[in-house]
């Protein structure tokens, strides 16, 4: 039920942003406000639905499958998960709650230029005054563009890791936006001593608290890298048998029907695999879920590329085309893959964690 | 989709383990373990004590011997097994032929058959693949023709698994040949000491003999022998392919390479390998590892019930993915033990043809051998992608 009415509502994502109707589509933040798509994830007591990690799986896949631009999966996922772990008391709810009925938004910065994956951070906070002053830099921030507030992990002295939250209006934050090669909007920024007040400081955390968190987002990524590509695997298959070459439907040809289910096969796969770590994430520890997230991401990212590029290849040159949709299926997990550790990064994480 | 072990399936894990552990000959476990194929006297004694526990048969129904299990325990029995390297046994007899018997034989066949099968008395071959027969099952020429209270069979069949040391063959054969292909075949069990039956052994790549050709030169077989109606043996037939949905995933097998690979890379025969190809190779067998959790999890989704058109194709998802995962892990094997795999081994246990020469990589290098058959066998990987193109794309 869920995937159908998330289905319909995204349908014409895609199609509405080439007609430059809007640079983020017809479905709107606002729009999944209202259908409740952000409050998934926030806990009741904040007014949230306190839903399920598998209902935002399946959101994840209908919004990989209509390629939505929304930066649901670090405003509405990481961003709820980060809040709800590091905040508290009134702050906590006000915030929660802020976030669940779409009137303010956050986009996590955690990552830092030059830094690859490591959540470390080299962002310092000092205290100032009664509040904190906040230096450095952080990059590649999802969902920066057009966000209320950046939620931030900075060093505050003796490996001590706050979360603070700075607004965007800041005249001593300097962001640098951009698109990425999905058509999505994004920033980096340089804190320039801003000034921040105390409770901006939302909370004291810790690396491996925020990793527990960035995996729920993670396997979202996957989830939405899987309904991308089901979609471009299914577009491919309708494409070769309407398309006539040597006076029959393309389709007719085994070797170009084996090359689509070689595509199929792997993307079942990565279900399988998803269905792995959703079971582990229900009963594991710790270590057992982050092995079953990596174990995911890996499988996810190791065959996304090949099946995705297998979908352009299989349509010739109009897969090569902006205007038609399966190649932005490619440009699509090729963000993914680099958005919370890459495939390298993930496979390192999983051996140390098989041992 | 939510699925999760039970606490009875949990009990159920330990008792299999606890049996294993108690009642697996090691002997029989080293040499499976070691990479050869078990014989008939050799896993005779296995067969009966799994016999006598009401074990031997997962796959039957309860009614007729079988262990009465639900999809998940035949699914946790066949992983255990797998670790401990427990040997297949009378694989035709137990997983084709005995399924194809409760669902299809008369009673009088029923009677007959099952029980000797459960204990280990009677073993079965296949008879269906013939040399203008392979991939093309349903242009096969061996006759079945009826005369008097018998059928006389005349024909060919080829690839014929364990014929020569099976009692009976289940033999597809033509008995209508005015019909379409697919319409004029029967099942009828063939007694291999019939008068005109001739056994041949093929020597395969990986040293050994499981295959053979069969001549069939007038045969003559009870009527009452062909299983159900006549000509409905192709009905049968994809009946008996499509019984174990699952066991082609080969989970039991490829965890335990999975378990015993890391302690090959340390293992006195590799020494001298590089540190640097050492972790080369712990990275190949960590991808392993997380592309089998997620067959594993395919299979579950099929066991599970998951339905959609995706369930018909998923036998041949899995069957593809199994044969081609059980070689990467066998060529990870070859990979690690380098010059070890080079010299050539004798056709049991392994035992060098040189004296002195080193025996130890002989079964590694007989499983990877063997495992391109898996790429071939019930279907090849060209079959199975024709069945899911069919199934999901047509």
């Amino acid at each position: 039920m869920l995937r159908d009415g998330a289905r319909r509502y995204l349908a014409d994502d895609f199609a509405t942003r080439r007609r430059g109707d809007g640079a983020a589509g017809s479905a709107g933040w606002r729009g999944y406000a209202d259908l409740g798509w952000l409050a998934l994830l926030a806990p009741e007591d904040a007014g949230g639905l306190g839903g399920d990690i598998e209902d935002v799986l399946i959101l994840a896949e209908e919004m990989g499958r209509a390629l939505s631009l929304q930066p649901y999966i670090a405003s509405a996922v990481l961003a709820t998960g980060l809040v709800d772990l590091v905040a508290a008391g009134q702050q906590r709810l006000d915030l929660l709650g802020a976030m669940a009925s779409g009137d303010r938004r956050f986009a996590p910065a955690l990552y830092e230029p030059g830094r690859r994956y490591r959540l470390e951070p080299e962002v310092r906070a000092v205290t100032s005054g009664a509040g904190y002053r906040l230096s450095g830099a952080k990059s590649l921030i999802a969902g920066g563009a057009g966000a209320d507030g950046l939620l931030v992990t900075a060093l505050l002295g003796d490996g001590v890791v706050g979360l603070f939250l700075a607004a965007m209006e800041n005249a001593a934050i300097f962001p640098t936006r951009y698109a990425t090669i999905d058509d999505a909007d994004t920033i980096d920024v340089r804190f320039e001593q801003v000034e921040l007040g105390p409770d901006a400081l939302l909370g004291i955390t810790t690396i491996d608290a925020i990793d527990d968190v960035l995996d729920e987002a993670r396997l979202a990524l996957c989830a939405d890298t899987l309904g991308a590509l089901e979609r471009a695997v299914e577009i491919t298959a309708d494409y070769l048998k309407t398309r006539t070459q040597f006076g029959q439907p393309l389709a007719n040809f085994q070797a170009l029907q084996h090359s689509v289910v070689e595509m199929y096969i792997d993307a079942d796969s990565i279900r399988s695999s998803l269905y792995n770590a959703i079971a582990v994430f229900d009963r594991g520890g710790r270590e057992d879920r982050r092995r079953a997230v990596s174990s995911c991401w890996v499988k996810t990212f190791d065959a996304a590329k090949g099946i995705a590029g297998m979908a352009v290849h299989l349509h010739g040159g109009i897969g090569m085309t902006t205007e038609y949709p399966v190649g932005h299926y490619l440009r699509r997990v090729m963000v993914s893959e680099r958005s919370f550790g890459d495939v390298e990064h993930h496979l390192a994480r999983y051996m140390e964690l098989a041992g | 989709m939510k699925l999760a072990f039970s606490a009875e399936d949990e009990a159920f894990r330990a008792e299999v383990r606890s049996f294993l552990a108690a009642e697996l000959p090691p002997g029989l476990a080293r040499r499976e373990a070691a990479g050869f194929h078990n014989k008939r006297a050799t896993v005779h004694p296995w067969q009966q004590k799994l016999c006598a526990k009401g074990w031997a048969a997962p796959n039957w129904p309860a009614e007729f011997g079988g262990a009465g299990w639900s999809p998940i325990q035949r699914y946790i029995f066949e992983l255990e097994c797998g670790l401990a390297n427990a040997p297949e046994y009378s694989l035709i007899a137990m997983s084709m032929a005995g399924p194809v018997l409760c669902r299809f034989g008369s009673p009088e066949l029923q009677q007959e058959f099952l029980e000797p099968m459960l204990k280990g008395d009677c073993w079965f071959c296949q008879g269906f693949s013939e040399p203008q027969a392979g991939s093309d099952l349903a242009s096969l020429r061996t006759r079945a023709v009826r005369d008097g209270d018998d059928y006389v069979i005349t024909g060919q069949k080829i690839w014929t698994t364990d014929a020569h040391m099976a009692d009976y063959m289940i033999c597809l054969a033509r008995t209508d040949a005015e019909v379409k292909p697919q319409a004029g075949l029967s099942m009828i069990i063939m007694p291999m000491d019939a008068p005109g039956v001739t056994v041949r052994p093929i020597d395969t790549i990986d040293g050994d003999a499981h295959v053979n050709e069969v001549f069939i030169e007038d045969a003559r077989v009870p009527a009452h022998y062909l299983i159900g109606e006549p000509n409905s043996g192709w009905t049968q037939a994809k009946y008996l392919l499509g019984h174990e949905r699952t066991h082609n995933a080969y989970l039991g097998m490829l965890r335990r390479y999975l378990a015993r690979i890391p302690a090959l890379i340390d293992d006195e025969l590799c020494r001298g390998l590089p540190a640097a190809e050492a972790g080369e190779y712990r990275r190949r067998h960590a991808r392993l590892a997380i592309d089998v959790d997620a067959l594993e999890w395919s299979v579950l989704r099929v066991l599970a019930g998951e339905e959609g058109p995706a369930l018909g194709a998923a036998a041949s998802a899995i069957s593809i993915r199994g044969a081609a995962y059980l070689l990467r892990a066998a060529d990870l094997e070859m990979a690690i033990l380098g010059p070890q795999v080079v010299p050539r081994f004798g056709p049991d246990d392994g035992a060098p043809l040189v004296a002195g020469a080193p025996p130890a990589a002989a079964g590694r290098t007989t499983q990877y051998l063997y495992w391109w058959a898996a790429t071939i066998f019930g279907g090849s990987d060209e079959i199975q992608r024709n069945i899911i193109w069919s199934t999901l794309f047509r």
